[in-house]
C-alpha cells in the first residue's frame, strides 16, 4: 500500500539549537522533542509525574489494516478509510539521547542498557535519539532481543559477558555512516530508523497477540541472559565454562518446572532459603532488613505465606 | 496545573508504588502504570536483584565465608565471631545449594567479587522470576484514571460529555465524596454511560488505598 511521504522527526523547536544544551541540561528538552514529534503524528503522550524509569507513554487508536499511514488520525469507532476495527495501542518509551561521537563519515552512538531495562512486555520501546543527526531509532524489547538472538556475533558480546551484569555495560557498536545508514557490527538498524521505525512500533499485532509476544520475548531474554560466558579476568578455563553453562541451563529448566506441591521449583527453593534465614537470624536483624530494604519491594517479606 | 483532586488521587497511587503519567494535552485524566507478573499480577521489581546462577533473591546480608553466619550490611566494619583467619564477610547468595556455595571455582570467584550481591559483582541480574508464583513473564498493567468529585461537580452529564471521547475500554472513573469534613468515601466504575445514576452509586471504599488494591 502507498502512503504519503512522511518527514519524521521534524525540528519542532526552531528557536533553539540542540548543541546549545549540554548533557547536564538536555534531558527535558530531548524528551519534549520526542513528545512533540509523536504528537505531530497523532499520538497522545503522557509524561511521568514520579520517577518511573519510563520517559513517556504514547497511545494511539490505529486501524488494524492501514496502521502504516502515519498521518492517519482516527477519530471514529471504525477506520475512516477502510471501515476496519481500530486498536488502541500503548507504548512505554525509554529515551536514550546521545550525541554521536566520531567524524561525519563514521560515528558511533554509545548507550547503556542494564538487565533491569529488559522487560518481557514488547510494548516497551527503546528510543535511541541521536540529537546530532536528529535521528530516532525505535526498537521494542522483542525486536531488540530477536536481533541479538539471530545474530550470534553481536548477541554474545552484548548479553553473555559479565559486563552486561556488571557496571554500566556501555555499548559503542551502533554506528552511523555518511549515507545515514545505521548498523551494529554489520547488521542494519535502518528498519528502526525514523518514519520506518515509527511504522514498526505502530503495528498493532503485538497488542492483539500480547500474551504470545510476552512469552516469546521472555524466551529470547532467558536464552540470551543465561548464555553464560566467563569474564577475561575470571580464573575459569573453557572446559569449566561449558560445565557452568550447562548447570545454569539445567537450573533454569528446574526453576520453571512445577513440583509435586503444585508450585514452580524457584518458589519452593526461595521458601526454603527464607525459612533458613528466619532460623539463622534474629528478629531485630530481619526487622531491619524489612524496614531498610524490603520496604521498596511491595509483596516481599519474611512473613509471607 | 492539574486540579487538586486529580493530583490528590495521583499521589494516592504513587503511595501504593504505582507510577503516574499526566497527559501532554488537555485531557482531564492521568495514566497509571505498573510492571506486574503476567501470571499472578504481583508487582515486578526491576531494582530487586537475583543470583545469576540459581535465581535466589537478595536478602541484603553479609555472610561469613568460613562459617556461614549472617550479619547486617549496615555495619561494614564487623568481623565474624568465628574468628577464622580465612573469614570474610561478603554479600553472598543465601541458597546453600547455589553453585557459588558448592562449586570451589565459582565460590572462590564469588569471594573475589565480594559476593553475588555486591554492587560491582557480575553475578546478579534484575528480577527474572515472580516473587509470588515464579513466572518468568512480566507485563505492564496500565489504564487511564478519571476523577469525579461528587461534592463539587454537580452535573454528571456535563462531565460525561467532556471525557467520553477519550474514556477507553479498561479505563476507570473514580468517584469521591465527603460524607463529613474529615471523612471521604470512594467508588469506581469501568463502564461509562450518559445515563449513569450517580446518586445510586454505592461508595464502598473508605480509603483510596483499599480502592487501589482492588483495581491494580
Amino acid at each position: 500500500m502507498d502512503y504519503k511521504n512522511v518527514t519524521f522527526p521534524v525540528n519542532v523547536f526552531e528557536d533553539v539549537k540542540g548543541e546549545y544544551f549540554s548533557k547536564h541540561n538536555k534531558k527535558n528538552v530531548t524528551e519534549d522533542f520526542v513528545t512533540e514529534n509523536m504528537k505531530e503524528m497523532g499520538w497522545n503522550v503522557y509524561r511521568p509525574f514520579n520517577d518511573t524509569g519510563i520517559d513517556l507513554i504514547a497511545t494511539k487508536a490505529v486501524c488494524k489494516v492501514c496502521f502504516e499511514d502515519l498521518y492517519d488520525k482516527q477519530t471514529s469507532a471504525k477506520c475512516q478509510k477502510c471501515n476496519s476495527d481500530l486498536v488502541y495501542i500503548k507504548r512505554f518509551i525509554q529515551v536514550k539521547t546521545r550525541e554521536i561521537k566520531g567524524d561525519e563519515n563514521n560515528s558511533s552512538f554509545g548507550f547503556t542498557l542494564k538487565s533491569k531495562d529488559i522487560r518481557t512486555d514488547p510494548r516497551h520501546v527503546f528510543l535511541l535519539y541521536s540529537d546530532y543527526s536528529k535521528d530516532f531509532l525505535f526498537i521494542n524489547t522483542y525486536e531488540y532481543l530477536k536481533l541479538f538472538s539471530e545474530n550470534e556475533n553481536i548477541g554474545k558480546s552484548h548479553f553473555s559477558t559479565p559486563s552486561f551484569r556488571k557496571g554500566n555495560n556501555k555499548q559503542n557498536s551502533l554506528k552511523r555512516d555518511e549515507q545515514n545508514k545505521w548498523s551494529w557490527s554489520g547488521i542494519s538498524f535502518n528498519n528502526f530508523l525514523n518514519e520506518i521505525g515509527l511504522r514498526g512500533i505502530t503495528n498493532p499485532k503485538i497488542d492483539l497477540e500480547l500474551g504470545s509476544f510476552v512469552t516469546m520475548t521472555q524466551q529470547l531474554k532467558f536464552e540470551l541472559f543465561y548464555n553464560y560466558s566467563r569474564g577475561r579476568n575470571d580464573n575459569i578455563d573453557s572446559e569449566k565454562e561449558i560445565s557452568i553453562k550447562n548447570i545454569i541451563l539445567e537450573n533454569v529448566i528446574k526453576n520453571l518446572s512445577i513440583n509435586s506441591s503444585g508450585k514452580r521449583n524457584i518458589v519452593t527453593n526461595r521458601e526454603n532459603s527464607r525459612m533458613g534465614i528466619i532460623s539463622e537470624t534474629t528478629d531485630t536483624l530481619r526487622k531491619s532488613i524489612e524496614e531498610g530494604y524490603f520496604v521498596k519491594f511491595k509483596g516481599l517479606s519474611f512473613n509471607e505465606e | 496545573m492539574k486540579s487538586k483532586d486529580i493530583k490528590s488521587i495521583a499521589y494516592a497511587f504513587i503511595s501504593e508504588d504505582v507510577n503516574v503519567y499526566f497527559p501532554d494535552n488537555d485531557e482531564d485524566c492521568f495514566i497509571v502504570e505498573k510492571l506486574v507478573c503476567a501470571a499472578c499480577k504481583a508487582f515486578w521489581h526491576t531494582s530487586l536483584n537475583e543470583c545469576y546462577f540459581c535465581g535466589e533473591i537478595n536478602y541484603y546480608l553479609y555472610v561469613c565465608t568460613s562459617c556461614g553466619k549472617k550479619y547486617s550490611i549496615t555495619n561494614s566494619t564487623i568481623k565474624c565471631s568465628c574468628k577464622d583467619s580465612e573469614s570474610k564477610l561478603i554479600k553472598a547468595c543465601v541458597n546453600k545449594e547455589c553453585l557459588t556455595n558448592t562449586d570451589d571455582v565459582l565460590k572462590s570467584f564469588s569471594i573475589t567479587e565480594k559476593g553475588v550481591f555486591d554492587l560491582d559483582s557480575s553475578q546478579s541480574l534484575s528480577q527474572m522470576y515472580c516473587i509470588k508464583c515464579g513466572s518468568p513473564e512480566n507485563t505492564y498493567r496500565s489504564f487511564k484514571i478519571f476523577v469525579f468529585n461528587d461534592n463539587e461537580e454537580t452535573n454528571f452529564k456535563d462531565y460525561y460529555l467532556r471525557i467520553n471521547s477519550y474514556f477507553d475500554f479498561g479505563d476507570i472513573l473514580i468517584l469521591k465524596k465527603h460524607i463529613d469534613i474529615n471523612e471521604l468515601v470512594y467508588a469506581f466504575i469501568t463502564e461509562l454511560t450518559s445515563d449513569l445514576k450517580i446518586d445510586q452509586i454505592e461508595y464502598k471504599y473508605s480509603s483510596m488505598s483499599k480502592l487501589i488494591k482492588n483495581i491494580i
